[in-house]
């Protein structure tokens, strides 16, 4: 298991060069240039411009620059749009908010999706069991940009119990945690539905149910770990959905985000930005399912890693 | 050596019933040999790795098979699951190849050597070559008309196209006992014995000499076994076709056969004419599989004396110094330590024990 | 001889399909999707007939009107007798309305006379159509007949300015009279219905913009039958003085005092009904959700018809002349087709035509030779492909890791990449979902090819003389089409989620310089014209409906379509 983790720990710099490189590249071969936006851009300001970011270097050294400051300084350079910020800032400003988002949506996702699904594995077939289910497909189904806004018109606009944009107040909060959680916690609660009804079938738990425990104790300390073993691996994907969700859902709510930033950058072609966000992502990805591997790992002793 | 078909005369201590086998064999002319397969390797290469493959071990499905097919006659190939029967067919109908197999050794097929051979070289020899699937549900594409899947021999070979071909469809259904009909429907429509005769029909489609029989009955009911048992009987009379027909246990060879192989890991280790192998067999392994056929006579079954085999059957993953069958062999347990050694160090080679009758077991004479 | 009792021969013969298809139709929630999917499909396709109005075409004067609301309509030419309390900078506000059509000839007729220093008629060029702005063809004033000429007007598109003080006295003279031209009907009762006569601003009433005294006269031409003829004027709460059709005054309207209560042309009404309502500049919503469906659902069928055509060939390809089950000539054909596809966008936006020659080239060489050398199965034979096998075994594996990096990504990161790099173009948008989709669908159909390789079927097809195409195309395609077919139906409304997705978050896709607002996009707009109190709900609401039911709809069907072709179903009924 070390050994597993050890290994894909050292692979984890050759995936991140291969991003940096990537998107540096990509960026530099977009057609018109990083400043064709600027039309009437006096020459001396545009060469300032060019001599800050090293336009005016040939490729590879600009390249070359570039790597050396990501990787010595973690330096992600200047934006290309935004006066006298650093991608760094932008970054360190938009990731916190990024993180607590993801963090409210977490945890309504696992406790309503596990709590739904255990409680419709143990009433297997009853109207709870159909309805949260249905509910569930249809979570899965609707995009959070449709259920997110319907939501907004329903508890900010109509009732007005919640809040339309920001992120200060719990107030603001609520409603993006749940647009984020909802298909989540539906996956969840199928998943969930599912281990739990394929672990109690099975023998172990009989007898623990024939020793005589109570049926709360069968549930918790028997059922649970092992039905909650699909949840865990869908833990793993389920974090790059729910980056390309919270892309939708700082929109929705106007969250000063990272993935408001992402997108305000490729609106706004500010490729150094486009470039700093899209290698924190990376990192993050790699990083989460490399530790939602190892909780895998940890809880189900059949798998082993070598 | 091999089963030299005009064998080298018997050894003198033959014993009464060798001698009474070795008459039949000598009474019936065995006649020219259709398929040769002399040392036949199949062995499958296990890869690890994604850029750089590495190879970690070797499966020796089929390890060193010599057999021999004559003009007309029926050859029952049996052993007992895995020991390489269908990967043996296959090799010799050419769909063994690498980089998933290696096959070594010779297949001569009318003379003609096949084994390795590609392009139209392997399809002429295909159109005389035929075979016979194991599973009737798969070896029929679901997605086909039955007229479709039995006139695609014809319309490959260049033999039928057309309304002609349409016609020899119809026959060829007829042949096996199916109906014209039946031309247009698709293989779930069938039963399981049906579907064997339509893969039959398709096999019988270019006129072949000969016809590789790959446990064409172990996958159906044992009710409908027989039926397709006779009808292959039947059609052998009817076109002169030779026949490998392959099955898992000695009884339905028994049928069917005119000379019968057992196959143990991968290699040959008894050949004879059937009287031979039934009443006289030589290999312990063969008479610990003839031992385990129940018998319809109540007395005699009564009587019937079980030889078990003890311990799994062996992976053929690994190379066998000696003998492959010494550790599970009956015989050996009785046997001197200076024998015993040489069934663990010296592999038995496929010779002549009797006229027409090779065994490969250093011990053939001994009993158990 | 027979084996089984010749059950066969009672039940008519059925293909696969029929079979699966029969199964489908007793699922009703497919069913269900079959019906939303051909309805959808099918209004879609008919956008461009059955639309009703324009759906770029603003009616600011109407501005956001919920669901149901009905606007009385007339075509063409207007004429406006304006009272002596007009307030002519309304005027102008006014002209603004009558917009982007170059049907209509707009006559201004001041009276009673007035003094004024100047009037601004500004006209609204219409953005569709930048060359067939309006004209002003005239302007009447009560004692004389001025020509733009004579008025000194330059630039007639824009802005007609009318510095000429107006002449002080003017009679009761009508310019002409009055007869009933065959066709126009109007009905007439005593109060008219507010909501059928919207004017600039809904919550003031035209009385307040013309003036007590404000007298109208419609008139307008027989209307041409065109895209344009939608009407356009709309009156509210004002007595008609008089109305003119093709220049001839209409019967019966001469009276004062009498308001329109039902106008007709022709037998058809000039009533139209807005079925959804309209949004804040008085866009028809229907229309433009199903304007927005359609483009929606040619970006899902398009890029998935180009993944699965590209996919089925690519998959089934590598996946039977692959010859290990982890070495994946496709992932190779992927990378290479992905690269190509930017290249190709790259040269289609006309920059970085290196970069696209250099894709090209990838794709020219490595696609095939990935499939020609692969190892003894490969079409070079034996000898050359055992010797080229081994190094294009570990450029397939390093491109494969390579690819893997990429999609360590979520894959919509890399969609925005490549449309914030290669422009919003439909085309990059198609490369990018289409690129990925196909990969996804490469790896499906090699997967089904792999172990379809395996059944026996394949060896008898071989065994039957078949070549390496005949099976290929006979034997693994239409096996592994009831996959295809499944994953197709699943990938349309991926894709529409996909391509709503990025117009939701702005990336829409732009066609000659417009915005093509698709069902994302709609659904964005409605969100941020949601009022306190839930006011303008429809501008979501509608779209999101349409959406998630064509979702549902294509998602029930596919996996109606999964259970029809499941093999294990098969035989069963
Ligand atoms: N393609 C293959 N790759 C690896 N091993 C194989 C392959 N085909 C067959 N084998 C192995 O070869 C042995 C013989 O198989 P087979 O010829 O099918 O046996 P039989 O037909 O006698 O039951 C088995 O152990 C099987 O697992
Ligand atoms: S050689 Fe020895 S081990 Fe092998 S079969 Fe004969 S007696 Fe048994
Ligand atoms: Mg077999």
């Amino acid at each position: 298991m070390l050994r597993y983790i050890l290994r894909r720990l050292l692979g984890l710099p050759v995936v991140l060069l291969i991003l940096v490189t990537i998107t540096f590249f990509l960026a530099r071969v977009a057609p018109g240039g990083p400043f064709s936006a600027d039309k009437n851009v006096p020459p001396e300001i545009k060469a300032n411009i060019e001599a800050k970011y090293h336009l005016d270097k040939p490729l590879h050294v600009q390249y070359g620059r570039y790597l050396r400051d990501v990787v010595t300084r973690g330096d992600l350079g200047p934006s290309f749009k935004h006066k006298d910020q650093t991608v760094n800032e932008i970054i360190e400003r938009g990731l916190p908010v990024s993180f607590q988002l993801g963090f409210l949506a977490a945890i309504f996702a696992v406790t309503f999706g596990v709590s739904a699904g255990v409680i419709a594995s143990i009433r297997q077939n009853s109207w709870f069991d159909y309805g949260s289910m249905s509910v569930a497909v249809l979570g899965m189904t609707i995009p959070n940009f449709v259920v997110g806004p319907i939501l907004v018109l329903l508890f900010a606009r109509y009732w007005k119990v919640f809040n339309v944009a920001g992120w200060e107040e719990l107030k603001d909060m609520v409603l993006p945690a749940i647009t984020l959680g909802l298909p989540f916690a539906a996956r969840i609660a199928r998943l969930t539905r599912a281990g739990m009804l394929e672990i109690v079938g099975q023998d172990f738990i009989r007898t623990a149910r024939a020793k005589g425990l109570a049926e709360r104790v069968v549930i918790v300390r028997h059922a649970l770990k092992g039905g909650l073993l699909p949840v865990v691996s869908f833990l793993g994907p389920g974090l790059s959905y729910m980056m390309v969700g919270s892309l939708v859902v700082e929109r929705i709510f106007r969250i000063p985000g990272l993935g408001q930033e992402f997108i305000e950058s490729a609106l706004n072609r500010d490729y150094t930005l486009v470039n700093g966000t899209v290698l924190v992502y990376g990192v993050i990805l790699v990083v989460m399912n490399l530790i939602v591997d190892v909780v895998y790992g940890y809880l189900d002793p059949r798998i082993r890693y070598d | 050596m091999t089963d030299s078909p005009n064998g080298a005369a018997s050894a003198p201590d033959a014993g009464a019933a060798a001698a009474t086998a070795a008459g039949t064999v000598a009474a019936r002319d065995l006649g020219e040999p259709l398929l040769e397969v002399r040392d036949l390797r199949v062995h499958f290469p296990q890869r690890k790795g994604v850029i750089f493959q590495s190879e970690v071990g070797t499966i020796r499905a089929v390890d060193g098979v010599d057999l021999t097919v004559h003009k007309g006659e029926t050859l029952g190939l049996v052993g007992e699951s895995g020991c390489g029967k269908s990967t043996t067919a296959r090799a010799i109908i050419g769909l063994t190849r690498a980089p998933i197999a290696r096959v070594t050794g010779s297949v001569k097929f009318d003379g003609q050597e096949i084994l390795g051979v590609g392009g139209n070289e392997l399809r002429d020899a295909r159109r005389s070559l035929q075979m016979i699937f194991q599973d009737p549900f798969a070896s029929l594409d679901p997605r086909m008309t039955v007229g479709a899947i039995v006139s695609e021999p014809l319309r490959n070979f260049g033999i039928a196209r057309g309304r002609e071909s349409e016609g020899r469809v119809g026959e060829l259904l007829e042949t096996v006992g199916l109906s014209r009909e039946h031309a247009l429907r698709y293989p779930h429509e069938f039963s399981g014995g049906q579907r064997q005769r339509i893969g039959v029909a398709r096999a019988l489609a270019p006129e072949p000499r000969m016809i590789l029989a790959d446990e064409p009955v172990s996958a159906l009911d044992v009710s409908i076994q027989a039926q397709i048992v006779n009808l292959l009987e039947d059609l052998r009379t009817r076109f002169g076709l030779t026949t490998l027909f392959i099955a898992h246990d000695l009884a339905i060879v028994r049928h069917i056969s005119d000379r019968v192989a057992v196959m143990y890991l991968g290699t040959v280790v008894e050949i004879a004419d059937k009287v031979a192998i039934y009443e006289e067999p030589l290999h312990p392994y063969t008479r610990a599989l003839l031992s385990a056929i129940p018998i319809p006579d109540p007395a005699v079954e009564a009587k019937r004396r079980r030889i078990l085999l003890t311990g799994d059957v062996p992976s053929p993953d690994r190379e066998y110094p000696g003998c492959r069958f010494a550790d599970r062999c009956p015989l050996r347990r009785k046997l001197s330590r200076t024998d015993q050694a040489r069934c663990d160090e010296e592999p038995p080679k496929l010779h002549d024990a009797r006229t027409g009758h090779a065994v490969a077991c250093h011990f053939p004479d001994e009993s158990v | 001889m027979t084996d089984a009792p010749e059950k066969a021969n009672a039940v008519k013969s059925r293909g696969l399909w029929a079979d699966a298809l029969r199964r489908l139709f007793k699922n009703w929630m497919a069913v269900f999707g079959l019906i939303v999917v051909i309805l959808v499909s099918s209004t879609s396709i008919l956008a461009d007939w059955i639309i009703p109005f324009d759906p770029s075409y603003q009616q600011r004067w109407v501005g956001a009107k919920p669901p149901g609301h009905e606007q009385l309509s007339v075509t063409n030419e207007v004429r406006v007798t304006v009272g002596s309390e007009t307030d002519p900078r309304n005027l102008s506000t006014f002209l603004e309305g009558f917009g982007p059509d170059e049907t209509h000839e707009i006559s201004l007729v001041a009276h009673p006379p007035r003094e004024l220093e100047e009037i601004w008629i500004k006209i609204y060029k219409s953005r569709k159509y930048p060359d067939r702005a309006p004209k002003v063809r005239e302007i009447f004033f009560p004692t004389r007949r001025e020509t733009l000429d004579e008025l000194a007007i330059t630039d007639p598109l824009h802005t007609l300015r009318v510095t000429d003080p107006l002449p002080k006295a003017i009679g009761d003279e009508e310019p002409e009279p009055f007869e009933l031209p065959g066709g126009a009907t109007f009905r007439v009762k005593k109060k008219i219905d507010a909501s059928l006569l919207p004017l600039v601003d809904p919550e003031r009433t035209a009385i307040e913009w013309f003036g007590t005294s404000a007298k109208l006269i419609l008139q307008w031409e027989r209307p041409a039958r065109s895209e344009n003829d939608v009407v356009r004027i709309f009156l509210r709460g004002r007595r008609i003085e008089k109305i003119l059709m093709n220049g001839e005054p209409v019967e019966g309207f001469s009276a004062p005092g009498r308001d329109i209560e039902e106008a007709t042309l022709d037998g058809e009404p000039m009533v139209h009904t807005h079925l959804f309502g309209t949004d804040d500049v008085g866009r028809d919503v229907l229309s433009r959700v199903l304007k927005g469906g359609q483009i929606s659902l040619a970006v899902g069928l398009i890029a998935t018809l180009v993944s699965v055509t590209i996919g089925v060939a690519v998959g089934a390809t590598s996946g039977f002349l692959s010859d290990s089950q982890v070495s994946s000539a496709s992932m190779l054909a992927g990378a290479a087709a992905t690269m190509a596809a930017c290249g190709i966008a790259g040269v289609a936006i006309g920059g970085s035509t290196p970069g696209a020659i250099a894709a090209i080239v990838v794709l020219v060489l490595f696609v095939p030779t990935s499939f020609v050398c692969r190892g003894e199965r490969g079409l070079l034979g034996p000898s050359i492909g055992r010797l080229l096998a081994s190094p294009l075994t570990t450029v397939d594996g390093l491109l494969m890791r390579f690819v893997d990096i990429i999609y360590t990504l979520p894959y919509m990161f890399v969609v925005i990449l490549l449309m914030v790099v290669f422009g919003r173009n439909l085309f990059v948008l198609f490369a990018a979902l289409g690129a990925v989709q196909w990969l996804t669908m490469a790896r499906i159909v090699r997967g089904q090819t792999l172990s379809l390789k395996r059944k026996e079927f394949v060896d008898a097809a071989e065994v039957s003389g078949a070549s390496n195409f005949s099976i290929i195309f006979n034997h693994i395609v239409p096996n592994v089409l009831g996959v295809v077919a499944v994953y197709t139906t699943l990938t349309i409304p991926a894709v529409i989620l996909q391509e709503s997705f990025l117009a939701f978050i702005g990336l829409t896709v732009q066609v000659d310089g417009e915005a093509v607002e698709s069902w994302g996009a709609l659904i964005n707009y409605g969100l941020n014209q949601l009022e306190d109190g839930g006011g303008r709900s429809w501008l979501l609401l509608i779209p999101a409906a349409f959406m998630s039911v064509t979702l549902f709809g294509l998602n029930f069907l596919g996996d109606g379509l999964r259970d029809a072709l499941d093999p294990r179903m098969r035989g069963k009924s």
